[in-house]
């Protein structure tokens, strides 16, 4: 998708019919950025409104969840109360998008209808039209809501909208999401990266085994009969329990809705209102030293396989020193091997000719020595257990230090975690215990929901471990069956069908399980390359990989390979951010450029000058299309400078106030925007 | 992501031909059909497969 035109009619602040054109590489000449450039309060979140609008019939954004529904409206105010005076017919309202897509023009136009009546804003939804014009210069008109959204869905998904049109405020959000967000993510970066249909594929596949299996069962007896009702059995209760899983997912899924619905009523008491940015701030802290504990422990889990050497060390130390002292006693490795020493006594001749008696002293001496001689396999395995048991040895220390580094970094974490929490009941009580008794009696509703949610949470967490104990005993099941098989030679067709399709099965899950590893990892790795392009240098030396997790959620690694999301800046959180929008639209454009605009809300406001500057070098050459809303104070001549140095910025527009709740949007040539800019501050 | 389906073909690839055919027409099938009638159509497929004499081992 590519922007290149948005017009606004009594759309909020913008009276009357006004218009921005984006740049957008428009006959090749590289200009793909558009700045659009207000003062606060001069409209600049009301274009991205718009176009969420537009696009989603959207009204509420997220940054709107401590705002009355009565105070947003979306139909110009000044505009509505002329209405009133004058002839008293609702305002006409419409936002009008036109883009590209893969070749095809859209056109997109949402209408609203607006009024005031006796000084309450009455808003009515009106019409929706898409115009779709193909390249060879037909055009499609729809009306019909339902076919309009899922072409705009299919475009983008609007899972994933907020990573390509984003308030820069909020996009570190993306690092924070909740259960329901990152399943929203998830499905759409799914959709995104186009791997539905073998996901489909797979689930037709496992259907078909099923089947077969079933009839399978019905005809077959001994020990193939039993693998095969196993095999079911075992399915069958993987069945249940995923069902359990989507059920649990809703239950979450709906008590987070409450826990916000309830947030969202006590953010309406005024008195509380510090107390709930306090708590809001607690439990995001408390998410993400719980992620940073998860992490411990899995790592954990990953070095326990050498530390259960440490259960044995006393007696490999004992192994060790044995034949350490044969080898110091330099009987290993001997100084003539015993079988040269073998053929001295059976041909009774030493190496230099002479005849050896067997009577001779010398004769009884290399009996002697034969007997304090090993044989050269068994010397050989003495001198590699000496070498793996020092090797060993030698990482003893390493275990035990890192072992004991996790343990101590565990109880940092769960001190840290305790002690959140204890401010964070600290303040639920206060909340609850407040003058106001609407206040109290939500909060504890508040905190009932909170428990069902724990628990839920606790259950779906054993389930999903059952699952994969499952998982792991069908496959062994598997096996045995496919054995089984070959050992009594079963050739009917009905099996051989059955064991195809299992076969089938096998292959696809594994090459899907093998597909979302590499993806993720390919988008992790250019996160990280990013990311390390955009930060400034001083996080550099402490922050080192971006990793995906298996529910697309985001980690960061600090240089020890620890996690370290807890710890980072709100700043770094929206460069960690940025660098995973840009790899994972790299992925999906396999290295090509993607055709997917980066719509920025006021980005900078957090980010330091170095952070600034390094965004305003690289993101024109990341996205096809970059447009930037921005403040007087985060965007002055030198961040103009900066941009205007890479040769790609197109457009510039002014939002002007121009009286109570109107402002003008006005276009000046790139050259000429210093003037309207403030001077260099800092830097 | 544009050439994902010829991604996953190519690992397929690693696996036996009977099950390459299947799992390839399984995809096919996927990108226009719903779950159900997938399996449906495989049914037959399989069936054609294990006629032939194309099944491994």
């Amino acid at each position: 998708m590519i922007l290149s035109k948005l017009t606004m009619k009594n759309f909020r602040q913008f009276r009357g019919t006004q218009h921005i054109e984006f740049a957008y590489d428009l006959g090749g000449n590289g200009k793909n950025v558009t700045v659009i450039f207000g003062e606060n309060g001069r409209g600049k979140t009301s274009i991205f409104r718009a176009i969420m609008f537009c696009l989603y019939a959207e009204h509420r954004l997220s940054q709107d969840s401590r705002v009355d529904e009565k105070e947003l409206y979306l139909v110009n105010y000044p505009e509505m109360e002329r209405a009133a005076c004058d002839n008293k017919k609702p305002v006409d309202c419409f936002v009008e998008l036109e883009f590209s897509h893969k070749g095809t023009n859209y056109t997109l136009r949402r209408s609203i209808l607006g009024m005031l009546d006796e000084g309450e804003v009455i808003q009515q939804p009106g019409d929706v039209l898409l115009v779709q014009r193909t390249k060879d210069g037909n055009a499609i008109t729809m009306r019909n809501p339902n076919e309009i959204d899922k072409i705009i869905n299919d475009i983008l998904d609007r899972g994933i909208r907020e990573y390509f049109l984003f308030d820069g405020e909020k996009i570190e959000r993306l690092t924070r999401a909740s259960s329901e967000q990152r399943k929203e993510i998830s499905r759409g970066l799914r959709n995104l990266l186009n791997i539905d249909t073998l996901e489909t594929a797979i689930k037709a596949t496992g259907r078909l085994k099923r089947t077969l299996d079933a009839e399978l069962e019905r005809r077959s007896t001994g020990e193939f009969g039993r693998l095969i009702k196993q095999l079911r059995e075992n399915e069958d209760r993987r069945t249940e329990l995923e069902e359990k899983i989507t059920r649990l997912e809703k239950e979450i899924d709906l008590a987070e809705q409450e826990k916000r619905r309830v947030d969202k009523e006590l953010d309406k008491i005024r008195e509380i209102r510090d107390l709930l940015d306090a708590r809001d701030n607690l439990e995001a802290r408390e998410n993400d030293l719980g992620n940073q504990a998860k992490s411990l422990l899995l790592d954990m889990g990953t070095r326990t396989g050498k530390a259960s050497l440490l259960l044995v060390k006393k007696s490999i130390n004992r192994v060790f020193d044995h034949v350490d002292q044969r080898k110091q006693n330099r009987e290993i490795p001997s100084e003539i091997r015993k079988d040269l020493i073998e053929r001295i006594l059976s041909e009774k001749k030493c190496i230099c000719g002479r005849e050896i008696s067997t009577e001779s002293e010398a004769f009884s001496h290399i009996i002697r020595w034969k007997n304090r001689t090993t044989d050269v396999a068994t010397e050989d395995s003495m001198l590699n257990l000496w070498r793996c048991l020092s090797n060993v040895k030698s990482h003893f220390g390493d275990v035990v230090m890192n072992i004991e580094t996790i343990l101590q970094r565990y109880a940092l974490v769960k001190n840290d975690i305790e002690t959140t929490r204890k401010k964070l009941k600290d303040i639920n009580n206060k909340i609850a215990s407040s003058e106001r008794a609407d206040a109290a009696k939500l909060e504890k509703h508040r905190q009932n929901i909170e428990s069902k949610r724990i628990k839920l949470e606790t259950e779906y967490s054993k389930i999903k471990e059952e699952l994969a104990i499952l998982k792991e005993e069908y496959t062994k099941l598997s096996h045995q069956r496919e054995e089984k098989e070959r050992e009594e030679g079963i050739k009917n067709e009905l099996s051989k069908r059955a064991t195809l399709a299992l076969r089938t099965y096998d292959a696809l899950e594994s090459v899907h399980n093998e597909f979302t590893q590499e993806i993720k990892k390919v988008i992790g790795e250019s996160a990280t390359g990013l990311f390390q392009e955009l930060i400034d240098k001083e996080s550099q030396k402490t922050l080192s990989q971006i990793v995906v997790d298996d529910d697309y959620s985001l980690q960061i690694l600090d240089r020890g390979g620890r996690p370290f999301l807890a710890n980072i800046s709100a700043g770094q959180r929206q460069i960690m951010s940025i660098a995973f929008i840009v790899a994972l639209a790299k992925a999906a454009a396999k290295g090509e450029m993607f055709e997917m605009p980066l719509f920025m809300d006021t980005p900078f406001g957090r980010l330091s000058y170095e952070h600034r500057k390094n965004l305003l070098q690289s993101i024109p050459g990341f996205a096809s299309q970059w447009i930037l809303l921005a403040t007087d104070t985060e965007f002055r001549k030198q961040e103009a400078e900066l941009l205007k140095q890479g040769r790609q910025w197109g457009k510039f527009y002014l939002l002007k106030g121009q009286g109570a709740g109107t402002t003008l949007i006005n276009e000046l040539d790139v050259a000429n925007v210093f003037t309207v800019l403030r001077e260099d501050m800092e830097g | 992501m544009p050439n994902v389906n010829e991604l996953i073909l190519e690992k397929l690839k690693e696996y036996p031909p009977d099950v390459f055919k299947l799992a390839r027409k399984a995809l096919k099938l996927a990108g226009s059909f719903p779950e159900a009638s997938v399996a449906e159509q495989l049914g037959s497929v399989v069936r054609q497969i294990v006629k032939k004499g194309e099944v491994e081992r």
